[in-house]
């Protein structure tokens, strides 16, 4: 007998699901704080920064077109517009830039920014919130999404860059400089202001970037 | 100072996906653990324990999932097996793999019914299994992970992987021949 991976797929997944009970009338269990703090920080270093973590070379060569649009954009942009955006100072090398980012003075969430202009249909559908650390995910009843972050600048803030690869672009918006990358998957939005990192991604379906925009400023 | 290669859509994705798990899953995670370990405490660490190796392992390999009832099966057999790796250690008992399964109305010495198609005695083939090699050949086969994603998943050694991957296929040659997978 041979099997194709889909019918042994579906093989292992008929028994596994006969294996675990439902646990749907079990009440929710309250967790303990000993539980909440260590998953907070696990949640949290998870949640880090995207150039906290290393994961595979795609996602490497996105974010270091990002910086690197980051590093050509403020290189040329006036210091009023440049000032507010990022602290950082680069170190040259052949094939790379080594770009040291500056500690902001916040330590820790002081006011959390809200979407308050949502598209129609579109409520909060849940929010984290940690002591540096915000996520607001935003949902239709169709589960189209859009999920806004907000951020404590992670400490010793540093990247290494490809300005070799650059699909990223860089939107100004009211005297703000916002890096965005726009797909068939949707739209990203990264920004810093106020001392915080944000991070807005959109996915719902023939979103404009005009659309996104809106959501921007729409933001406090 | 830290050096860092930089990152962003799947790693926002990623992030997303791992909060999304965490709200949704971690009370049934903490509800089966607990029932097999009969204790809060220790289930709680399992809750734990499991997120952290999904990071581990790389939260990726859930984003191929694309259907719920899979997901469960992802996350309730990693956390079995964390369960049965914990109770190991700590020489804590454990409800019975047979004890179990017979809470559950289901009998693995049973004799299988007669069989109605290959794909059906692909099926009893599984289930006859011991879930040591079956949880691990999910995760082999299903998900196409190696031994060390595996091992870190479930905490257990790669060597011991290994060698239930290769139980595992064997039992599965010798009831449904050698060539049972295209």
């Amino acid at each position: 007998m041979t099997f194709s991976k889909e019918e042994i797929s579906k093989a292992f997944n008929e028994v596994l699901s006969e294996r675990v009970p439902a646990f749907s009338d079990i009440p929710d269990h309250v967790f303990s704080e000993h539980f909440e703090q260590r998953m907070n920080k696990l949640i949290e270093r998870e949640a880090a920064h995207p150039w906290d973590v290393s994961h595979t070379t795609t996602r490497n060569l996105l974010i270091a077109a990002l910086i690197a649009v980051l590093l050509m954009i403020l290189s040329l942009s006036v210091s009023g517009i440049r000032d507010p955006i990022f602290n950082f100072f680069t170190r040259h090398f052949d094939t790379y830039d080594d770009v040291v980012f500056d500690d902001t003075e916040k330590t820790e969430i002081e006011h959390v920014y809200e979407i308050t202009a949502l598209p129609e249909g579109f409520e909060l559908n849940q929010r984290m919130q940690y002591s540096t650390y915000v996520i607001s995910i935003y949902e239709d009843k169709s589960t189209q999404n859009m999920s806004l972050r907000q951020k404590v600048p992670s400490p010793n803030r540093e990247g290494i860059v490809d300005n070799e690869k650059t699909n990223m672009d860089s939107l100004e918006i009211d005297n703000k400089i916002v890096f965005s990358l726009v797909d068939k998957t949707g739209i990203i939005f990264a920004w810093e202001i106020d001392g915080y990192e944000f991070w807005l991604d959109i996915k719902i379906m023939d979103f404009t970037l005009e659309n996104a925009i809106q959501i921007y400023r729409s933001i406090k | 100072m830290l050096a860092f290669y930089l990152s962003l859509i799947e790693t926002q994705e990623d992030k997303r996906l791992f909060e999304k798990i965490y709200m949704d899953y971690r009370q049934n995670m903490f509800n089966y653990a607990k029932k097999l370990l009969g204790d809060e405490g220790y289930a709680e660490d399992i809750v734990h324990d499991v997120f952290l190796s999904i990071i581990k392992t790389g939260v990726d390999k859930i984003q191929e999932i694309d259907n719920e009832n899979h997901l469960w099966n992802y996350l309730s057999t990693a956390v079995r097996n964390q369960c049965i790796s914990f109770a190991k250690k700590h020489s804590v008992h454990i409800a019975q793999e047979k004890e179990y399964n017979d809470q559950l109305g289901i009998n693995l010495n049973e004799d299988s019914p007669l069989q109605e198609s290959s794909y059906q005695f692909l099926v009893e083939t599984i289930r006859d299994m011991k879930p040591t090699y079956a949880d691990v050949l999910y995760f082999s086969i299903v998900h196409e992970m190696n031994s060390v994603q595996i091992a870190k998943l479930l905490n257990l050694e790669p060597a011991a992987v290994r060698q239930r991957i290769s139980r595992g296929k064997k039992l599965l040659r010798e009831k449904l021949g050698k060539d049972f997978m295209k």
